[in-house]
């Protein structure tokens, strides 16, 4: 995870900085004149940072801690990348645009805490995600 | 939170107080949000640091004196919440609602942003350059002793350079002014113990007999003693679970906690405390003959008419403090408010040497063993004597920093006026407060989260500590400066060849610390480790010696007979540090006016308390408007009906009603300095806290007080915030 480096290490995932998204695109010739990218760019020069409209957003009251969920499914299970990110935040290789595509209400995060699954790739033991109010809602 | 539109005021009102989930937009979905928020990341950020993962760092807080060490907790670049520092002797780690609030003085709206001239009566905001090299003309021409500086308290490094610049100008005007200073306890102090402030060890006694010292809540330093009176309630000690007798007119957070509070007539402790050394004698304690001469007159008989205090009461305090040893007695501002604050405050202190507790849990405080960096300490008198420097022409250029007094001193001083005649008025500021609207210049102050520095606290808790100040994050406004960088500036203007070697304050700060090293346990240490060292711990703990208490003081007391009761103002007018508001500096942070007042719980007003038995007989409610007057002035505010307190006082919370420090603090509650009579301690000189004398008369207007405890409803600030319902009227059935 390049840019949103927060993902696996923290409890939000983080929105890089400009620096980041320039880092990359300074080289990319084949899309540099695009009109995106090009506002992008005015962006840098103007060293204002970018106010991105936040996609996966969820309210206040609600502590999604990403890192855990990471941590449980890429690191233990050792699921693949786009099953582990795919599952809640889709195919994200095909957007352009990142677009909403999981309802990330609080039923449909409680049906997956409900599943049984296994603590890591090898272990026989089961478990599932925790389902007190206290672990979100702190 | 986003509201979507719907304003929560009207929504609570329809609902009273019950409430329905606030549903947010979404296509089709209930719960979330949907590019309803942006998300603003840095351009350039640090490849070291996480977001979602704080880093602490310790300082010092500033919210008042006492001096506590803070840890912070900071995010992505801004510092978010406060926490007490864990090395820190002044409060182990533990922290009071200024603290915690602090981040709101930081983050705070209504914060000075650039350096700001008078022209008419606006401020046009200029450079820096142009603001300092004013400074400088304006200075030229004028004597050493027509330039005068009013600080609040001030300690370490700043203090160093302050005075440097003072000598520079040949200036001796330094005037330190705190508005809720004990400062004439601190002189009774003197006099008794040898030392302004001992060291006072709560958790050695197993009695505790506070004269109005509000040690929980307002008084020199809460946290720290706090801590001590956990200890001290503690069964499992060697000396046993203690006991808290709180003798005051008007209850306070610490009366609140007592095992016996005692109502005693305003202004009488002295007597008490002479009634109660002369029954500790009638009870077999073996007292020294001068002072058993000295407090012969006062018998129980006599004591408890002046005092209204029973005469079995004294008996009984004097048997608890005469089997209960040792003991601890203090003086707090209920003592030392009056025109005989002193002689309170003196018979207090004979108290303390009768029962033997000096050496005990009167100790000699540790001596500072670099006394420039030690700290000056306000008083009252400071403000009266610069007003009258100020009456006669004799203050050409003022500088103002860390104080407010236009609105804490009373208004009987006209210091206001007095203001318009100095010729030159710099005033170093956070916010536009009702001094810096007198300015012609004023300068913009680095939070104290924004700040580097260094302080040692006037009460040194255990031992000296000398705290840091660090930033914690970047400056909020690029063009505020720390005090400490401000006059290194004007110091470099006088005397640039001794000072240019100091890039900036914290340069200076940097250089003076290494510089004795090895005094501060440094010894053979690298000089960038000892540094860091240094700053991630947040304070240095000083060596430092005790010198011995000095042996008592004479008994010359001599307490006035009791005051005739004034039939034109017959209250006596009790203004009221509250633990949250103090002299009023943090009254812009809304978690403070949040926060309920512990006696009477209400919130972003101010009130005037009234026993029942007054109130019943001038025919007062709760929530009646009245108007409050003494011989210099008028306010109204609402009525508080509370058992806590004298028949033949009222109180009023010092601090509130601001005329400007931003929108938070402006026109809340009223400002009882406006009626406070300008009478002094005959002895020190300082204003006489407690002897306004007052009468109280009805308006006709009422009104719903708004207030933690009882039922919902009122009106904040002139609106209302929420229906008085009944709750079988509610019929949530149609809302939800």
């Amino acid at each position: 995870m390049y840019c949103h480096t927060g993902a696996r290490r923290s409890t939000v995932a983080a929105i890089p900085p400009l620096q980041k998204c320039i880092g990359c695109h300074m080289t990319i010739a084949s899309v540099r004149e695009t009109p995106r990218i090009q506002k992008l760019f005015e962006y840098w020069d103007a060293k204002k940072p970018v106010p991105w409209k936040k996609v996966h957003d969820l309210p206040d009251f609600v502590r999604f801690n990403h890192e855990r969920h990471i941590k449980r499914f890429y690191f233990a299970q050792g699921k693949p990348v786009k099953e582990v990110c795919g599952y809640c935040h889709g195919d994200i290789a095909t957007m352009t645009v990142a677009r909403r595509q999981k309802p990330l209400t609080m039923g449909w995060c409680v049906t997956c805490h409900q599943k049984d699954h296994p603590v890591d790739a090898v272990s026989t033991k089961t478990t599932h995600g925790p389902n007190d109010c206290w672990q979100c809602h702190k | 939170m986003i509201e979507n539109g719907i304003n929560r005021r009207d929504f609570l009102k329809v609902l009273g107080w019950g409430g329905a989930t606030i549903s947010l937009s979404g296509c089709g979905f209930t719960s979330i949000e949907n590019g309803k928020e942006t998300v603003v990341s840095y351009v350039e950020f640090n490849e070291y640091a996480l977001p979602g993962i704080g880093v602490y760092f310790n300082s010092t807080c500033a919210q008042c004196d006492a001096g506590c060490g803070i840890s912070g907790r900071v995010r992505e670049g801004r510092v978010l919440k406060l926490e007490g520092n864990a090395v820190s002797s002044v409060n182990h780690g533990k922290m009071c609602g200024l603290g915690q609030a602090g981040v709101q003085a930081h983050y705070n709206p209504d914060r000075v942003r650039e350096p700001l001239l008078r022209t008419g009566n606006q401020g046009e905001a200029i450079t820096w350059d142009k603001a300092l090299g004013l400074i400088n003309e304006k200075l030229g021409g004028v004597k050493g002793d027509e330039v005068a500086f009013l600080t609040g308290g001030v300690s370490g490094h700043l203090k160093v350079l302050l005075k440097n610049y003072q000598d520079a100008l040949g200036s001796k005007n330094h005037y330190v002014y705190e508005a809720v200073s004990p400062s004439v306890v601190r002189a009774a102090n003197k006099k008794s113990y040898g030392v302004e402030m001992p060291h006072l060890r709560l958790d050695r006694a197993k009695v505790i007999v506070s004269f109005g010292a509000d040690f929980l809540g307002a008084w020199v330093s809460p946290v720290h003693f706090s801590q001590q009176y956990a200890q001290f309630r503690k069964g499992t000690r060697p000396e046993g679970r203690g006991v808290l007798v709180q003798i005051e007119s008007k209850m306070t957070l610490t009366g609140a906690n007592a095992d016996r509070w005692i109502a005693i007539r305003p202004g009488t402790e002295g007597v008490l405390a002479m009634g109660i050394i002369n029954a500790l004698g009638k009870a077999g304690l073996a007292i020294p003959a001068d002072v058993a001469a000295a407090s012969k007159a006062y018998t129980a008989e006599r004591v408890s008419g002046e005092t209204d205090v029973s005469a079995e009461q004294i008996d009984k305090l004097a048997h608890l403090l005469k089997t209960r040893t040792p003991s601890l007695v203090l003086a707090g501002g209920a003592a030392e408010g009056y025109a005989h604050g002193s002689q309170n405050a003196a018979a207090i202190a004979m108290l303390n040497h009768v029962l033997g507790n000096v050496g005990k849990t009167i100790e000699a405080p540790s001596r500072v063993p670099f006394p420039q960096v030690e700290a000056a300490v306000g008083n009252r008198i400071a403000v009266q004597a610069l007003n009258d420097q100020l009456a006669k022409d004799k203050v050409k250029v003022l500088f103002v920093y860390g104080a407010n007094p236009v609105h804490t001193a009373p208004a009987a001083l006209k210091l206001k006026d007095n203001l318009k005649k100095a010729a030159f008025k710099v005033v170093l500021a956070n916010y536009m407060d009702e001094t810096a609207m007198e300015a012609d210049l004023v300068l913009p102050l680095d939070s104290w989260l924004e700040d580097w520095g260094t302080s040692v606290p006037e009460y040194r808790a255990e031992g000296v500590q000398l705290n840091i100040t660090q930033p914690l994050m970047e400056r909020l406004h690029p063009d505020t400066r720390g005090a400490g960088d401000i006059f290194l500036s004007l110091l470099k203007q006088r005397r640039a060849e001794e000072y240019k070697k100091h890039e900036d304050f914290y340069a200076y700060v940097r250089a003076s610390v290494l510089s004795i090293k090895n005094a501060l346990g440094g010894m053979g240490k690298d000089d960038d480790l000892f540094w860091d060292e240094t700053l991630s711990q947040g304070l240095i703990k000083l060596p430092g010696a005790s010198a011995a208490l000095s042996a008592k003081a004479g008994p010359n007391i001599s307490l006035p007979a009791s005051a005739a009761i004034d039939d034109a103002y017959p209250l006596r007018l009790i203004p009221y540090v509250t633990p949250n508001m103090r002299d009023g500096r943090n009254a812009n942070q809304p978690w403070l006016q949040e926060s309920p007042d512990p006696l009477t719980t209400i919130v972003w007003d101010s009130w005037v308390e009234i026993h029942p038995v007054t109130a019943a007989r001038l025919g007062v409610e709760e929530g009646d408007i009245v108007e409050v007057t003494s011989r210099s002035g008028t306010i109204k505010t609402q009525v508080y009906v509370f058992p806590g307190i004298h028949p033949d006082a009222i109180s009023i919370p010092y601090g509130y009603g601001h005329q400007a420090l931003g929108r938070y603090a402006k026109e809340v509650g009223v400002n009882v300095a406006n009626i406070m009579d300008q009478i002094t301690d005959k002895e020190t000189g300082e204003l006489a806290f407690n002897e306004t004398r007052v009468k109280v008369s009805k308006t006709g207007k009422r009104v719903i007080i708004v207030k933690e405890e009882g039922p919902a409803g009122g009106q904040q600030m002139g609106k209302k915030i929420a229906v008085r319902k009944s709750s079988d009227k509610v019929d949530l059935s149609k809302e939800v």
